[in-house]
């Protein structure tokens, strides 16, 4: 076990330096000078630009300024938003919350989901059950994710209206920020409005982790569906079978457990899907996450909270892979000791 | 009361291009205690009958019998639920690769003691002292330490030991070896033989041993049935058919063991049947071993039936052996 941790944590590092070094060569590349960006206009004073310019250190070597960079990142220091003028690394700690209770939920949804119809399908392998979950999750798999959401909306929310159209909590509820976790935040307001602001964060985020959770459903399922088929045609559950066990216990018990070790696989990749198509849903539900915080980046061309925003989400893709690498080799006893 | 009493055992399954027989009319009897051994090669419908009588067959395969009694219990007139549940308590089964039989995520300990709690043994400590006691019995040293092993931590005869202690944790009436001895080492194949004939003797278990080496039967199993292509070519003792086998194909598998001692010219070739046994979607008319029987006639496009030969057994042939031509 130790062996395995080790090797991980090395990876980590490895990954971590060859992202650092790809951002680093993709700012150095992109077209603007960095130094217009900062002033925010071309005409400036030659002295003022000048200034900033050893200010910011841009005319050292590639190399010096890495190694600066480097230095910067490993002290917490992600640079200054250009439009806001804070740290990079608070505005993140601000928005991730947010985010991340939108992933924890769109998660749950596709695993408790996403299991057992993949389950359902193997074990009912060519009949209208298993036709009806593939066909399902096909449609699943290739639908776009601005259109399936802007759909919801306007199903749930302006026809049936029984869900808000966007936000994370209605604006009469004034919730004290706490630990930046929605639903936490409104439980801690209890005396104030008693549970009516817990009801309505968690209304505000159904829709967001529908449409979310959708992709990796689909993926979750047809990846259980053949991981299952494969399990349940080997020996072991001849054994069991002739153990007399039930169908429940032989289906869930013996055959699940080892049918999760390609999904754990799966759901690792899963993870960075997840935040990719943050991206999209947090902009049409006007979800305040990450996604939304790094496309009003772009669109403010303020380069160091696009450089600090995409190195922390890289960085949490690689943190979850590597929290599922260890998690497989315990879920996996044959990778835990060498044989 | 026969330990095992079938008639007419039929299974069929069906592909694109119609229905396929896989094993034909089988019928067999074993008696209590029996030591019973089933040879034919690769492909004779020697595992499936195996998979059969347990009720293990994939749900495509089409299943029928005239009769089909374990132990005094006729297993056609129970539902499917009951029959799992009667079989579970008095058939057990071993398979040929010890590695893929058990399951690779639980331990040895789980394994066994879940068997336990089917047959009524309950506690804790109760499963884990007979689990202990059912590895002893296996010859597996350590016991205790085992039950927390993985399938993948211990060698192939280990395992194989650790499934034999799955099922005789059933105590059951009859114990199906399939195979049981083909994926191991040649010294360890001799001991978990000489293991199953030794609970055969002190337990009174039924002990039907299938496999596609006659050596291996001619010491242990008290009647040999032979099986070509899906249906029982002879059904004799063993000493009678190791005498004198009366179905050609008896003698070719018989002739087939290289013996130790038996010089060879250099460049001799080894005994064996031309061809090989035919697709089950394309037998041949007539007895299934026609085409490659050296002793075919013209009447062999017939097929012959299992007929009782007096002082022997059960052959399938039209011009059984009688030992002059040998």
């Amino acid at each position: 076990m130790l062996k395995v941790i080790s090797r991980q944590i090395l990876v980590l590092i490895l990954s971590f330096l060859g992202i650092t070094l790809l951002f680093f060569t993709l700012t150095q590349l992109t077209p603007d000078d960095s130094n217009v960006v900062w002033q925010g206009h071309v005409r400036s004073a030659d002295s003022a630009l000048a200034q900033k310019a050893i200010e910011l250190g841009v005319d050292d070597s590639y190399v010096y300024q890495y190694i600066n960079y480097l230095r910067n990142i490993l002290s917490g220091d992600f640079g200054l938003s250009i439009t806001s003028n804070r740290p990079v690394l608070s505005e993140f700690l601000n928005f991730i919350p947010a985010t991340l209770e939108l992933g924890f939920f769109a998660t749950l949804i596709a695993l408790i989901l996403g299991i057992p119809a993949g389950v359902a399908a193997a074990t009912n392998k060519n009949t209208w059950v298993d036709s009806l979950i593939m066909t399902v999750t096909l449609i699943g798999y290739s639908i776009p994710v601005f259109w399936w959401g802007m759909l919801l909306i306007f199903v749930f929310s302006l026809f049936l209206d029984i869900t808000p159209v966007a936000g994370r909590i209605s604006f009469i509820f004034d919730i004290d920020k706490v630990t930046g976790f929605m639903l936490v935040d409104s439980l801690l307001a209890y005396p104030k409005y008693q549970l009516a602001a817990f009801f309505d964060a968690l209304k505000h985020l159904i829709l967001p982790s529908i449409v979310l959770a959708t992709l990796p459903l689909a993926v979750i399922a047809r990846m259980t569906r053949s991981a299952m088929l494969e399990v349940l045609a080997s020996e072991y559950i001849l054994t069991a079978k002739a153990k007399g066990l039930s169908r429940f216990r032989i289906i869930w018990v013996h055959g699940l457990r080892n049918a999760l070790i390609p999904i754990i696989t799966v759901i690792g990749l899963q993870s960075s899907i997840l935040l990719t198509g943050a991206v999209l849903t947090e902009t049409i539900f006007a979800w305040p996450g990450i996604g939304k915080w790094m496309v009003e980046a772009i669109y403010r061309q303020d380069y160091p909270s696009i450089q600090g925003g995409i190195l922390l989400i890289s960085s949490i893709v690689i943190l979850i892979n590597i929290s599922i690498d260890l998690l497989y080799a315990f879920i996996n006893p044959r990778l835990r000791k060498p044989v | 009361m026969k330990l095992l009493h079938i008639e007419n055992l039929t299974v069929e399954f069906d592909t694109l291009t119609g229905p396929v027989r896989v094993l034909d009319r089988v019928s067999l009897r074993m008696e209590q205690g029996e030591v019973l051994g089933i040879v034919g090669e690769s492909g004779s419908g020697k595992s499936i009958f195996a998979l059969a009588i347990m009720g293990l067959l994939s749900p495509k395969a089409r299943f029928t019998a005239d009769y089909m009694n374990v132990n005094g219990q006729d297993l056609m007139k129970l539902t499917k639920e009951q029959r799992q549940s009667y079989l579970a308590q008095n058939v057990s089964i071993i398979f040929q690769d010890p590695q893929n039989s058990l399951n690779p995520c639980f331990t040895i300990g789980f394994q066994l003691m879940e068997t336990l709690s089917m047959h009524g043994i309950s506690g804790r400590r109760n499963k884990k002292l007979r689990a202990i006691q059912l590895l002893e019995s296996v010859g597996i040293a350590n016991p205790e330490s085992r039950l927390k092993s993985y399938p993948h931590q211990l060698s192939g005869g280990m395992n194989q030991r650790i499934m034999i202690a799955i099922a005789i944790a059933a105590e059951p009436k009859l114990l199906i070896a399939d195979e049981p001895t083909t994926a191991l080492d040649v010294t360890i194949q001799s001991q978990i033989l000489q293991l199953l004939l030794d609970l055969n003797r002190h337990t009174e278990t039924g002990l039907m041993l299938i496999t596609h080496d006659f050596a291996l039967l001619s010491e242990t199993a008290q009647r040999v049935c032979v099986m070509y292509s899906g249906q029982i070519q002879e059904n004799a003792p063993t000493r009678r058919i190791l005498a004198q086998p009366k179905h050609p194909y008896t003698q070719a598998l018989l002739h087939s063991i290289p013996h130790i001692g038996e010089r060879h010219a250099q460049g001799e070739r080894l005994f064996s049947l031309r061809g090989s046994i035919p697709p089950v979607d394309h037998l041949p008319v007539g007895c299934r071993l026609g085409p490659r029987c050296p002793r075919a006639a013209k009447e062999c496009v017939r097929a012959p039936r299992l007929e009782n030969i007096h002082g022997h057994g059960l052959v399938r042939c039209h011009f059984p052996l009688d030992g002059e031509e040998t």
